[in-house]
């Protein structure tokens, strides 16, 4: 029986909806001195901050681009800097009132289900619509015990002190080019402070949004987590379909303190001509736990690698990921787990899922620095490949340093098995539906992980890319 | 023992490439192919290895031989008559051209980086086998190179064809005591195999701690062929081998085994391709490192499953034992895959001490620590030292194993 995939493209169209451009403020296209100082300007920021931006920007321009040779992501070069809006605020202010939302950004949201989430059991949100947060709501009791969740900018603005002691110490700007860029244009994102001790049971959330063509999307996310308290941040992403590439670069910085807890999950589907180059890093002391649940379903070309350096004694650290390319896509993702300090434990569990000459790559760094004795790290890719025309790549390094330590990788390769086929479909159905199932069945680990919500509505991505998988 | 040696390499112009060509009798192609690989070489970047520390490596003090005397061939059967050619490769020159030209470059092209190019530009030790259809030989078939002079440097470029049906084992060895001054070795060797035929092929990398070892492997298997590929690295103070299998006929197989270890200062690197290409191809890879004091390893490996091979099945294994707190191990267990026509594919990689439970089993058994060690790591690398045909050879690298723990 011959299992060929075909006509797998998503259909957009539910979310490709497009609203008429309204902005306060859209800098020119490029980038330049001016455009960095502009924007700094308007959001009136304090000087350190744009001498960092200058910097950064310098950075940008002299780093070349990360990987070359075999290695090297040809899409690249698809990228044209001069043609991408580096900066566009659309409402005037961060808004903390629904009603005072503007209607069609109202609308944007109505689709994306976000009051819907609000109405059931979502406490905080904060949406991002266009290079700003304008919508943000936080409930009280939250804002009693000290937690602070605010679009970044307000954090700068509020929290100067917090701000200027973790802002960058995670991910330099000299760290890779994007994070350089980042760091030069950065707006928008979230700033989230959890207080000694206190547990923050229902999670944060934040929707992120590009709206205008060409536009490029820097977020900048600082997530610090007091001692013993924990935290669930949750960021998705959905977008309208473009014809021209457009840019999403972000920077998250986390921090988990002695004994702290935080997980962050992102489902990143954007459209399929957004190039999507985020710099994800977290620092876990002592007996601290930083886990980070990773969906890539969309995008041109994703590169992810969501790391924990693991600093303190007994530190744990987690990457649960998957990805999905379709038709001109490559999920170029992995996961970088530094040990530093003994007794630290990692893990690392990678599906992918490619069709329809997609492409995914897993990347990943697995380091264990001399004196990270009692380390362990586990490490599990598996890739599955639904026909001949897809490919996938498994790229672990591996470092070890240390002699007092155990690790294991295991990877697979491999194709929808004919009996599975055969056997569901020799229960009745239908071979569509049985592709579906054992995909969906493949990335249970990790949908499994994910709030309900968010669980039901990948699956129903994925259902919806199988749709005509039978050529 | 005359030894000739050209200059050293900054005093070498395309002019004595060519010179020492002609002096020699070698035909005209060969001449050109030397001195285009000769211009590659003076004018190429060094290649940028992250994992190869060639920060003391002096390319100044290298003086290559210039004639065969640092190979030794041993055979313990005439084959002649069977119409085996078994000699160095600038003595099948004379012999065996038309082979020698067909071949020569067919599997490793001399411009991937500096150091191939010079091995083009400059070979003269080098080993030339050649199996007719058919033939079956028993024994071991042994080259072994050494270093002729203290600091010397050889290339030695190593052509071994085996016609359709054809069964052979060859061994090369890479030999030499220590000594003080920085020597080099940058062999090539290109293996072919015909359709339906069997080489087991035994590697061994013993040279002693002066030495730097930057070489190539490269073998093509034919329909139907089956490769027994061993190597074994103990020695060099920088080892950096590109190795690579292309089954390329359909049913073609590889069974792949290596046992490296590094000790002191010792920086060895493997890279070993595996490319599947034909029709159901099976490739089979088990390395094995051990790492001690400050050294620092790589497996920088491959499999790659191109996309018009069918029903591949590919499996790699690969263990890093370490029994120093201060030594380095990097894994770097890579999968490219073009296809979804595999019918199995994966690998595991583990690194990590030696194994405390199994450890106390032996200690309970009465069996100290040490000798515990002992036994672990040889029981480690004993797949690899199974495939080496000849027991005395055996014998020593055991001995050498024993005595690097």
């Amino acid at each position: 029986m011959a299992v060929t995939a075909t006509n797998l493209d998503f259909d957009y169209s539910k979310y490709a909806f497009r609203n008429e451009e309204r902005y306060i403020y859209k800098s020119e296209k490029g980038l330049n001195e001016k455009v960095v100082r502009e924007l700094s300007g308007m959001k009136g920021e304090p000087e350190w901050m744009l001498k960092r931006r200058l910097q950064a920007l310098e950075i940008f321009r002299k780093k070349p681009t990360p990987l070359t040779g075999m290695w090297a992501n040809p899409e690249l070069a698809e990228l044209n800097y001069d043609d991408i809006h580096y900066f566009v605020r659309a409402g005037e202010r961060p808004q903390t009132d629904w009603d005072a939302v503007p209607p069609e950004i109202k609308q944007t949201f109505e689709r994306l289900g976000i009051p819907e989430a609000e109405r059931k059991f979502l406490a905080g949100v904060g949406a991002q619509y266009e290079s700003e947060v304008v919508y943000h709501s936080l409930r009280e009791e939250w804002a009693k015990q000290g937690v602070i969740f605010l679009d970044t900018d307000t954090g700068l603005k509020e929290y100067p002190e917090i701000f200027k002691k973790y802002f960058g110490t995670v991910v330099p700007a000299a760290d890779n080019k994007y994070a350089a860029l980042n760091t030069a244009v950065w707006s928008g994102g979230s700033f989230v402070y959890v207080p000694k001790g206190v547990h923050v049971d229902i999670p944060l959330q934040a929707y992120f949004r590009i709206n205008a063509e060409r536009m490029g999307q820097f977020e900048r996310t600082l997530i610090i987590v007091e001692e013993g308290a924990s935290v669930h941040y949750i960021e998705g992403c959905t977008a309208p379909i473009y014809s021209t590439n457009s840019l999403h670069s972000a920077v998250v910085e986390i921090i988990v303190m002695k004994g702290g807890k935080c997980r962050y999950t992102t489902i990143q589907n954007w459209a399929n001509n957004i190039f999507n180059l985020v710099t994800k890093r977290a620092i876990a002391y002592e007996e601290a736990s930083m886990e980070w649940v990773d969906g890539n379903i969309g995008s041109r070309l994703t590169m992810k690698y969501p790391s924990v350096y693991l600093m303190g004694r007994g530190a744990r650290g987690e990457v649960l990921s998957v990805a999905y390319a379709g038709k001109g896509q490559h999920q170029d993702a992995g996961a970088k787990m530094i040990h530093i300090a003994p007794d630290t434990t990692s893990r690392i569990t990678n599906k992918s899922v490619s069709k329809n000459g997609g492409k995914t790559t897993y990347r990943g760094l697995a380091k264990v620095m001399p004196g990270a004795t009692g380390a362990k790290i586990n490490v599990n890719c598996d890739a599955l490949i639904l026909d001949e025309k897809s490919a996938s790549d498994t790229i672990p390094y591996i470092e070890i340093e240390e002699d007092r330590c155990t690790l294991a990788h295991e990877a697979t390769v491999g194709r929808i098995g004919e009996e599975q086929l055969f056997y569901l479909m020799s229960r009745g159905i239908s071979e569509a539906d049985a592709l579906s199932m054992i995909v969906l069945g493949f990335m249970e680990p990790f949908t499994r992980e994910l709030p309900m919500e968010y669980a039901v509505e990948l699956n129903r991505l994925i259902q919806l890319e199988m749709e005509g998988s039978v050529g | 023992m005359t030894m000739k040696t050209f200059p050293p390499l900054g005093e070498i112009s395309d002019a004595l490439v060519i010179e020492t060509s002609q002096a020699a009798g070698e035909p005209e192609w060969l001449t050109e192919q030397r001195v285009e690989a000769w211009r590659f070489f003076a004018s190429a970047e060094p290649p940028f290895w992250r994992r190869t520390d060639l920060s003391k490596f002096k390319p100044e003090q290298v003086i290559a031989a210039a004639d065969a005397a640092a190979t030794s061939l041993y055979q313990e059967e005439d084959l002649a008559d069977q119409g085996v050619a078994f000699t160095t490769l600038a003595q099948a020159l004379r012999s065996h051209e038309a082979l020698i030209r067909q071949y020569l470059g067919a599997a490793i092209e001399p411009t991937r980086h500096k150091f191939l190019a010079l091995n083009a530009a400059l070979w003269h030790d080098g080993v030339f086998l050649y199996v007719p259809k058919n033939v079956s030989i028993e024994l071991p078939l042994t080259a072994v190179f050494s270093m002729p002079i203290p600091g010397g440097a050889i290339m030695p470029r190593n052509l071994i064809i085996l016609d359709d049906g054809a069964s052979v084992t060859f061994v090369e060895e890479y030999h030499s005591v220590a000594a003080s001054d920085q020597a080099f070795a940058a062999p090539v060797t290109e293996i072919f195999l015909g359709n339906d035929s069997t080489l087991r092929f035994v590697a061994v990398q013993t040279w002693g701690e002066d030495v730097y070892h930057i070489g190539a492997q490269k073998a093509r298997v034919g329909r139907g062929a089956a490769l027994e590929w061993a190597a074994v690295n103990l020695g060099a103070r920088v080892q950096h081998i590109e190795a690579e299998t292309a089954l390329e006929g359909d049913g073609s197989r590889v069974e792949w085994v290596a046992a490296t270890f590094a000790a002191d200062h010792q920086n060895l690197l493997t890279a070993p391709w595996l490319r599947h290409i034909g029709a159901k191809t099976e490739g089979h890879m088990d390395f094995k490192t051990v790492v001690k004091d400050q050294s620092y390893t790589t497996f920088d490996g491959m499999i790659k499953i191109e996309r018009q091979s069918r029903a591949t099945v590919s499996r790699l294994e690969e263990h890093a034992l370490h029994l120093s707190p201060k030594a380095r191990s990097d894994s770097i267990p890579g999968l490219m895959i073009d296809t979804n026509d595999v019918a199995r594919a994966g690998h595991a990689s583990t690194s990590g001490e030696v194994d405390e439970e199994q450890l106390f089993y032996m200690r309970s058994r009465g069996i100290p620590r040490d000798e515990a060690i002992h036994l672990i790591v040889m029981g480690f690398f004993e797949p690899v030292l199974d495939r080496i045909p000849n027991d005395a050879l055996r014998q020593r690298i055991a001995e050498m194993i024993e005595a690097k723990i």
